[in-house]
């Protein structure tokens, strides 16, 4: 039976006042790939933060390999939503992935070792011939691929990703997805997402996050899902995601193992 | 030109702007890079709390305004640190209390006040070997201060979220990088004054931003344009008689105008070829 990586028991947070997650319960197992969805503003990302230890529930407990985030944060990698941070500073793809690991004092060459790593890593999201690259001179979908090898870099167990594919396009998303089918094969996988595209091929369960939080162990969403989301109540909307990455997989004309692999395409 | 070298005051010049440099390229462009020039200006103003106290209590300036600006720097450092909402009006209300606080403390200081407007527009030709003395041990320190946490520093300014999951100290190292450009503003208080520092801070780094691609690369370019910009403001102000503060930070000035406006000229020339 696999171990328990994440248990989220009877979590209550507020700001200021207004709970924005009431009672919310999740355990996720050794080598999920658990898909969080649910509507702006429900509560998502909050839950991210608190798997993160960056935010404390008001009551209730969170705790990742058995303790309190803060103290495994080494053995979780993160990939963070927000694109804002992409600024002009000089940093380049090598060095962003660099930062991934533990920091340490007095340190500001990178060893042999710790470079070698950091190749190794971009090789598996593809980004290894733009090590050299400013990071403000990549593209959307290459910085969440290199944010990927930043939190691959310290070989953790379990990756927490919010909404990796925000900023790119559909077969981008689907490539990036791919490469996390194949982290998954080794990694514990939580995932943030409005990107329903892939629901019913690359995960294994969904959680809808709006305010409370519904699970389910299969990769789909349920009716009561849905009405959270958007209202509406008909089946047919459930398989969408996996009709939408067939047609991908059509329209692109790639499929199997040489599907996205080919460098720079997103 | 070389018989400036002759006078002692032009050679203590040379020697406060060559440790500055070190302070100021490393302090600047961690400002630059993080966005905090509006908090450096804050810093800067309120640093004149510090002169006017030094006034009022009769004490060495120099000494009594970096106590006072470390200390007002923390605290504007731990306030702002987690804060997102409306922090650009809580660093206006700093800048202007410091400002304020000052003016109060020198209107009840009795007597004559003459070398004040060296504070507001700097006196690079009159450093004492005290104040060269101060500004190597603070050069020092912030080497020291790099060396220590370079990778905090780069992951902290590309990241700060990040930087938090991989168990850096984002208080910490946000407060001690104020902390280190109100070391930086009073050495420049005496360079080239509490309203001009903040050029001083901001136009080399932002020149050698862009040419690099490594912090250390910028902190590295940044130290030689400022040591260039003060040796040439340094001889313009001796030749025409001018503010040395001000000539500084005038060649500084011209010198950005003249890159971009050359650079721009070779983007406008590549677009033509290109089209």
């Amino acid at each position: 039976m696999n171990e328990e990586i994440v248990s989220v028991s009877g979590v209550y947070f507020s700001y200021n006042g207004d709970f924005v997650l009431e009672n919310v319960n999740l355990k996720v197992k050794e080598k999920d790939f658990l898909m969080i969805v649910g509507p702006n503003g429900g509560g998502k990302t909050t839950l991210v933060k608190m798997l993160l230890g960056i935010l404390k529930p008001a009551k209730g407990e969170v705790k990742v390999f058995g303790t309190s985030p803060e103290n495994v944060l080494d053995k979780i990698g993160y990939v963070p939503q927000k694109m804002n941070n992409v600024n002009d500073m000089p940093l380049t793809v090598l060095e962003c992935v660099l930062t991934g690991l533990k920091s340490g004092f007095f340190k500001i060459r990178y060893t042999k070792n710790e470079i070698k790593k950091a190749e190794y890593v971009l090789s598996r999201v593809e980004m290894d011939k733009f090590k050299d690259k400013k990071m403000s001179e990549l593209s959307g979908g290459q910085v969440q691929r290199v944010y990927l090898a930043r939190a691959l870099i310290s070989s953790p167990e379990l990756l927490i990703l919010d909404e990796p594919t925000s900023n790119i396009d559909p077969y981008g998303s689907f490539c990036f997805f791919t490469t996390l089918e194949e982290i998954n094969r080794e990694k514990t996988i939580i995932m943030v997402t409005h990107n329903l595209n892939l629901l019913a091929t690359k995960i294994n369960s969904v959680a809808c996050v709006n305010k409370y939080l519904l699970y389910n162990d299969k990769p789909e969403l349920t009716k009561e899902m849905m009405e959270i989301m958007y209202g509406i109540h008909d089946e047919h909307y459930c398989s969408m995601g996996a009709y939408v990455a067939e047609e991908i997989k059509h329209l692109t004309k790639c499929e199997g193992e040489n599907c996205c692999h080919y460098k720079g395409r997103i | 030109m070389l018989e400036l070298l002759n006078y002692d005051f032009f050679l203590n010049a040379v020697y406060i702007l060559l440790f500055a440099s070190i302070v100021c390229a490393v302090a600047g462009a961690l400002i630059v890079i993080n966005r905090m020039v509006f908090l450096a200006g804050a810093v800067a103003h309120a640093a004149y709390g510090g002169v006017g106290l030094a006034f009022f209590l009769a004490q060495p300036v120099l000494p009594i305004t970096l106590a006072f600006s470390i200390v007002s720097s923390s605290a504007i450092g731990i306030y702002t640190a987690k804060k997102t909402s409306r922090i650009d009006s809580v660093i206006g209300i700093f800048w202007a209390l410091g400002m304020a606080l000052g003016i109060i403390l020198i209107d009840f200081t009795p007597g004559y006040k003459a070398d004040l407007m060296s504070y507001l527009f700097g006196s690079l030709l009159a450093v004492s070997s005290n104040d060269i003395l101060m500004v190597v041990v603070l050069s020092v320190i912030s080497i020291l201060f790099l060396f220590a946490f370079y990778r905090q520093l780069v992951l902290f300014s590309y990241d700060r979220e990040f930087a938090f999951v991989k168990g850096v100290n984002i208080v910490a190292i946000h407060t001690l990088i104020i902390i280190l450009s109100a070391v930086s503003i009073v050495i420049l208080i005496k360079i080239v004054g509490i309203i001009l520092v903040i050029a001083f801070l901001t136009i080399p780094q932002y020149l050698s931003e862009g040419k690099t691609n490594t912090l250390m690369g910028m902190i590295l370019l940044s130290c030689v344009y400022t040591i260039c910009f003060g040796i040439s403001g340094l001889i313009f102000s001796f030749y025409f008689n001018t503010t040395s503060g001000a000539s500084i930070i005038i060649i500084a000035g011209i010198w950005f105008v003249v890159e971009k406006m050359f650079l721009g000229i070779k983007n406008g020339k590549s677009e033509k070829i290109a089209t």
